[in-house]
């Protein structure tokens, strides 16, 4: 049946576009699991991973798998950037300061950035083939960013068990008086977090570029921050790792709403699909605030 | 006459046993000391009592009330009040907004003028009158006790719970605030508990009575010469020497 | 009633009064000042929630599209009956946005800090989504009425209601926000608030029905968000677009506001909504499509450097002097 079969097919392409969510939001729950802070401008910090991402190539030529590492450094230097400017200041105010700075820094992002690359939509086309499984046709390319999403979540657990700096953030995160006591630099853990949450951001928006090969845009941003507030919330906020697997839940969950949606008469299945997915962030956040995916 | 009685009363964190299916009863306007060495569920037994918490197991009753399950707020204006070891003081307010706060909600009924008069009254009982309008963040950790204690005097209890109220003050401001707090209870009829975790001078001059708390569970209790010179209270804390 | 303590309402008075007679006397002057107004009653009604209880809704622009809804169906279903259609259309406004933000805060308002905000974030993307995805209300294409509005009432009461007698509303709301405003300040519910704002857990031992106020706050700051959409919105542009309404952007130029002259205080949001006002109306004119990119880096400094905002900031100053007595 044709709909089954465009069903498998774009719950296929949801799993490795999830991937890509998971990464996208892993970021935003390290700082906020770290900082206590939400990053209201998340989505500003893909948008310059996108744009990384279409400069080297369109520029440079150079392969958007490439530019992941340039991505990160970028992003790593930005994080301490923003974090020694601003958010060192910040760590012990109240919610509506953190929530206005990063919200503020978010649009100073896209300003700057509109100042670069205009406000137009740019995209760039990177073809090495596809692979056609049945009803399931892929280009290789989202395999590849599905491939480099699960390295990267991988590398990072590893850096977070076996790293002694990466145990000491997990400490921070669990009880950040305790880590104190336990005689852990907690300021250093704080900005070397706050670096590591924009740098992989900032490189989750190169993955991104690969899903939507002409949406790059200066205003692009927003719409992910969105979505990575109802994958962090399910993920439980502050899990990099609930994140990653739930990035790739709302990744299945928006390809399959938006098939199963499409059905019905007379709606949108696009706005709907969105729709369904904040009502389940309300419902999470109602019932279980710690997130479908957290522990206590 | 019964004031506050908990029956069996169990809180768990996690694994943790805070307070261990403890029975204690507070007759009106009596003075008691509740003391024990850290952690060993005192703070967690004023949460309990004033609703922070709900218990796993057993009731609370106050005046004649089972208040086991009422939030907060609702227990408060039948006549509880408590300070907390840790000061808590709404910090952009100014003394006098922190005191009128208490007036204000802790009764049952109150306006906005008269609970201003009425913090007034209890900073000048307290001896912070100086300190009116000055914002309570600006406050020495001494000073904050103070307000604390000024704020839940307001607050017209028939019962006060004080968390390590004294700890750290000038031994005549100890004397100072016994004397008021004798008073209160002579006259309003007003039940103290007082909470330390030390055996200290202070708790042998104003309780009558005594319990020790040890490990989440009601060691022994009775009256205040007799419990503090008991060898199992002596043995818990480490062979120290009281009073 | 104690008059004395209305005192605060002199200066807002004073610059009021200033404001509409530039407007009213200065040649191309009424459309800015009708601008500013905008901001300060975007500020005024959001401060009695954000501002009184510290609780951050980020969904708050919700409201004013409701409200948007409500004049535009008043409008449009009562349009034949003459005039009474703008009365219904405020009333079913504030009906409807009071509705939601009851809804809203019977259940969200369990929640604190970030998740509050973030859960205020999803009422706000859903309820726009909603009305696209089930096409309620015209879904994507929204509500045009101006062809509508001009058959039934005229070309020229169309313009008035457009160019004058929204603006005017708008000035009275933010008026009437504000007077709310200082009434709760002085009675029970101004210290109930005070306290949650600083420490929640505290204000519930101290007596404090914590959610019965923050509840009344949220309704009331609604209710006047839902006003605005109605008449700022409705009334003087003539249509409605779900992505116009639900823009998050306003909820965040009524953060700034406050933010920027004081969250909780009377003046604050007149002085910040002003100040805010005129700087993004100058920008854009001296600066066009540049005025963000210059905001972003003064709000940030002002985040870091001046978090008590303007008129925390004098009130500080002039405590213990006989001009606290007029700043709130
Ligand atoms: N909110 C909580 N979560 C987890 N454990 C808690 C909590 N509150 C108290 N505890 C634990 O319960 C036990 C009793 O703590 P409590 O604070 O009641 O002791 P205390 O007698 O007041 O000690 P102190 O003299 O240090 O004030 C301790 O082991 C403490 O760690
Ligand atoms: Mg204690």
């Amino acid at each position: 049946m044709i709909v089954s079969e465009q069903l498998v097919s774009n719950l296929f392409y949801g799993a490795l576009l999830g991937s890509v969510y998971g990464v996208a939001t892993m970021g935003l729950s390290l700082i906020f699991g770290v900082l206590r802070i939400v990053n209201v401008g998340h989505g500003a910090f893909i948008m310059l991973g996108a744009f990384t991402a279409f400069w080297m190539f369109t520029l440079y030529s150079v392969i958007p798998i490439l530019s992941i590492p340039i991505a990160l450094i970028f992003g790593l230097a930005l994080g301490f950037i923003i974090f020694f400017s601003t958010i060192k200041r910040l760590i012990d105010a109240p919610e509506l300061s953190t929530l206005l700075a990063t919200f503020a820094i978010g649009i100073f992002i896209e300003e700057v950035a509109k100042f670069v690359w205009g406000s137009d939509y740019v995209g760039f086309s990177w073809d090495i083939g596809t692979l056609y499984l049945g009803p399931v046709t892929v280009p290789y390319t989202k395999l590849l960013a599905f491939l480099c999403s699960a390295i990267i979540a991988g590398l990072l657990y590893v850096w977070f068990t076996k790293t002694k700096l990466g145990t000491a953030i997990r400490a921070v995160v669990e009880d950040r008086e305790g880590a104190m006591v336990c005689g852990i630099n907690v300021g250093r853990i704080y900005s070397v977090s706050f670096a590591i949450g924009i740098g992989l951001t900032v490189l989750s928006g190169v993955l991104v570029t690969l899903f939507v090969p002409v949406g790059i845009n200066v205003y692009m941003g927003p719409d992910y921050t969105l979505k990575a507030f109802v994958i962090a919330v399910l993920g439980g906020l502050g899990s990099p790792w609930g994140a990653f697997v739930a990035g790739f839940l709302f990744g299945l969950f928006e390809n399959g709403s938006y098939t199963l949606l499409g059905l019905i008469p007379g709606v949108e299945p696009f706005a709907l699909t969105r729709f369904v997915a904040f009502v389940f962030l309300l419902i999470i956040l109602l019932i279980k605030p710690t997130g479908l995916l957290g522990g206590e | 006459m019964v004031l506050l009685k908990l029956e069996k009363v169990t809180k768990k964190f996690g694994g943790i046993v805070a307070v261990d299916s403890v029975d204690l009863q507070v007759e009106q306007g009596e003075a008691l000391g509740i003391v024990g060495p850290n952690g060993s569920g005192k703070t967690t037994l004023y949460n309990l009592i004033s609703g922070v918490y709900t218990p796993d197991e057993g009731r609370i009753i106050f005046d004649g009330k089972d208040i086991t399950g009422m939030p907060p707020h609702a227990r408060t204006p039948l006549g509880l009040a408590r300070t907390f070891q840790i000061p808590r003081p709404f910090g952009s307010a100014t003394v006098r907004e922190n005191v009128a706060i208490g007036a204000m909600f802790g009764r049952a009924s109150m306006d906005v003028e008269e609970a201003l008069r009425e913090a007034d009254e209890h900073l000048k009982l307290i001896g912070i009158y100086n300190l009116r309008n000055k914002e309570a963040k600006l406050l020495t950790p001494l000073e904050k006790r103070f307000m604390e204690l000024a704020r839940a005097l307001a607050m017209k209890p028939k019962i006060l719970l004080l968390d390590e109220v004294m700890a750290g003050m000038h031994p005549s401001d100890i004397e100072k605030i016994i004397e008021t707090l004798q008073k209160i209870r002579k006259e309003e009829h007003v039940a103290v508990v007082s909470m330390v975790e030390h055996l200290m001078h202070a708790i042998t001059k104003f309780a009558e009575r005594v319990v020790v708390m040890h490990q989440g569970r009601k060691l022994i209790e009775g009256e205040t010469a007799r419990v503090l010179n008991d060898p199992r209270v002596i043995e818990v804390y480490l062979g120290k020497r009281v009073v | 009633m104690n008059i004395r303590a209305y005192k605060p309402l002199i200066p807002m008075i004073a610059v009021y009064g200033v404001l509409i007679t530039i407007a009213l006397t200065v040649d191309g002057m009424w459309q800015p000042v009708a601008y500013f107004m905008f901001y300060i009653a975007l500020g005024q009604a959001f401060n009695i929630f954000l501002g009184l209880t510290g609780y951050v809704d980020f969904g708050y622009v919700a409201f004013m599209g409701l409200g948007a809804y409500g004049m535009g169906l008043a409008i449009k279903n009562f349009g034949h009956l003459g005039l009474i259609a703008l009365p219904i259309g405020i009333f079913l406004a504030v009906i409807m946005s009071m509705l939601l933000s009851l809804a809203v805060g019977a259940v969200a308002l369990r929640l604190r800090g970030a998740y509050f905000a973030i859960a205020t974030i999803g009422v706000n993307e859903g309820f726009r989504y909603l009305v696209e995805g089930v096409r309620l209300w015209g879904g994507t294409e929204g509500m045009i009425l101006s062809g509508f509005m001009r058959k039934t009432y005229g070309r020229e009461m169309t313009n008035f209601f457009s160019t004058f007698l929204s603006d005017v509303l708008v000035i009275l709301i933010a008026f009437s926000a504000a007077v709310v405003t200082i009434a709760i300040l002085n009675k029970k519910m101004g210290y109930a608030l005070l306290a949650l704002r600083e420490d929640e857990d505290a204000a519930k031992v101290m007596g404090i029905n914590v959610t019965k106020y923050k509840i009344m706050a949220f309704i009331t700051s609604a209710g006047f968000a839902g006003l605005i959409g109605a008449t700022a919105w409705t009334l003087k542009l003539t249509y409605i677009f779900p992505e116009d309404v639900f823009n998050i952007s306003y909820t965040v130029e009524a953060i700034v506001i406050v933010m920027l002259g004081g969250a909780g205080t009377l003046l604050g949001p007149m002085f910040g909504g002003l100040i805010y006002g005129i700087m993004k109306y100058y920008l854009s004119v001296i600066f066009p499509g540049i005025q963000l990119l210059i905001l972003a880096p003064i709000l940030i400094a002002i985040v870091v450097v001046f978090p008590e905002g303007l008129i925390g900031y004098i009130r500080k100053k002039a405590r213990d002097t006989r001009l606290s007595e007029y700043l709130r």
